[in-house]
């Protein structure tokens, strides 16, 4: 499993699981490991603090939901959020070509 | 490396100790947490998983307090925000210092009425009885400051339960947040005619017990935290302050109505701390500390009784020996000051003491 090394990624993993529904907590942990299937390991806690950063940079925004029996705090991507969901996959998708190319990959 | 904490609870007051952010923001994502940890083990549960291991998976998969802690980077916010965030994170260790520093912060505006009314020439001379025209500005302004100040630090050291705390507090605390609530008022309004000032004494009972009412009616506020019971107060400040404003005018006491009127502005931040504190609405159930609850109570009680004291008891002392009233004043108010001080520098400790306490408890109950 794919451990430390991903969080320094772990805000664009978030912006792309947003970008396509507003979730909670739980169900972006849920989603994450649902996309990587199981592959990416790190404490589900840590993905708090991200939330939180990405809210304060104005790139999440959340609210409070009664809907489900249980009250929980969703998460939705904002304008700003969607573009520097752009931004991070253009670096991202240069990363992985650079270090493929060094590598030998 | 640190071991997991073996318990949901356990878990969460870790953190309440740990995470170095605003009291609002900490409740928050205490509340958050504990959401996404009984979704986590319902959902194990679900698929038929024990209960008890259920609970161990998920603490595991979660992580420790401390990785949770170290890895939050607080988020940047505007000067004052940040300013207030590091006067929180400040404060604990710096218990003196804190203490004089949030009361010297609120009575600027009142000494500087003061200073700024004499040094235009305004008339000192009182017009009613002495020193009944110096209990309602200097009282109101004590009052609020000294259970919002004392209520900011010991959140910062211990965190308090939220304003919309679920929880609830018990039966006893309920009865003691109604004893103590209209107890302030009535105090008040005794010592107001004490001294005869009939006008004043009316002027803030009618207002205070109105939005009292109104308060509690609203939704059993003061007795769901001791939030309400010390940050809500400010709601009344307004009011009073008005009515105290014009009952002073009534009595031709320039100096009183330039006094309270100083004192709005303090009243109106006091008021703006409030509502930044109230602004989150965790649904978490933050544990019940009623020792801790009591003590506070306790503490803001004898440190307020203290101060009335002082203010009517100096004020004719130091009157007769000669001295201006504006001397007076100003000596009694500082002597008021210094015994709010005191309190204040009394409780930050005594948040210490009880935080140990309930860090050793959760220790004890984890195993």
């Amino acid at each position: 499993m794919i451990g430390n090394r991903v969080r320094g990624h772990l805000d664009m993993m978030i912006l792309a699981v947003l970008s396509e529904a507003d979730l909670h907590g739980y169900a972006i942990s849920e989603e994450l490991a649902r996309r990587s299937g199981g592959e990416l390991s790190f404490p589900e806690g840590t993905l708090y603090p991200a939330l939180y950063r990405l809210e304060g940079a104005g790139l999440l925004s959340s609210r409070w939901s009664d809907d489900a029996a249980r009250r929980r705090r969703v998460y939705a991507i904002t304008a700003a959020g969607r573009k520097q969901l752009v931004a991070e996959r253009t670096y991202w998708q240069r990363l992985v070509r650079a270090v493929a190319a060094v590598a030998g990959a | 490396m640190t071991m997991g904490t073996s318990t949901r609870s356990g878990l969460l007051l870790e953190l309440d100790a740990k995470l170095q952010m605003p009291p609002g923001s900490k409740d928050r994502f205490l509340a958050e947490i504990e959401c996404h940890l009984a979704e986590g083990v319902e959902h194990l549960v679900e698929q038929g998983v024990e209960p008890a291991e259920a609970e161990r998976r998920v603490l595991a998969r979660f992580g420790t307090a401390e990785e949770i802690a170290t890895s939050f980077a607080p988020r940047r916010r505007w000067v004052a925000w940040r300013s207030w965030r590091r006067f929180l994170a400040w404060a604990p260790d710096h218990p003196w210092l804190a203490a004089l520093a949030l009361p010297a912060v609120a009575y600027v505006p009142f000494y500087g009425g003061f200073g700024l009314y004499a040094a235009a020439g305004g008339d000192c001379r009182c017009g009613t009885h002495w020193p009944g025209w110096l209990v309602a500005p200097v009282g109101a302004v004590l009052l609020y400051v000294a259970q919002v100040a004392l209520w900011c630090l010991q959140r910062s050291l211990r965190g308090a339960p939220s304003a919309q705390s679920r929880g609830g507090p018990s039966g006893r605390q309920r009865a003691m947040a109604l004893i103590i609530g209209p107890g302030y008022f009535a105090a008040i309004v005794l010592l107001l005619a004490a001294v005869r000032e009939w006008r004043l004494a009316g002027a803030l009972a009618a207002p205070g017990v109105l939005m009292f009412g109104v308060m509690r009616a609203r939704r059993g506020s003061v007795a769901r935290s001791r939030f309400a019971a010390s940050v809500c107060s400010p709601i009344f400040v307004l009011p009073l302050l008005v009515s105290a404003v014009v009952a002073s005018l009534a009595a031709t006491s320039l100096l009183t109505a330039v006094a309270a009127l100083a004192a709005v502005p303090t009243s109106g931040a006091v008021s703006g701390v409030a509502a930044w504190l109230a602004r989150e609405r965790p649904e978490g159930k933050a544990p019940q500390r009623i020792w801790g609850w009591m003590g506070e109570s306790s503490l803001r009680s004898a440190g307020l009784s203290g101060a009335w004291g002082l203010i009517v008891f100096t004020s004719p002392a130091l009157a007769a020996t000669g001295t201006s009233h504006l001397a007076a004043a100003l000596g009694a108010s500082a002597a008021a000051s210094g015994a709010l001080v005191a309190a204040m520098a009394l409780a930050a400790p005594i948040g210490r003491i009880y935080a140990r306490r309930q860090r050793l408890l959760a220790a004890r109950a984890a195993g």
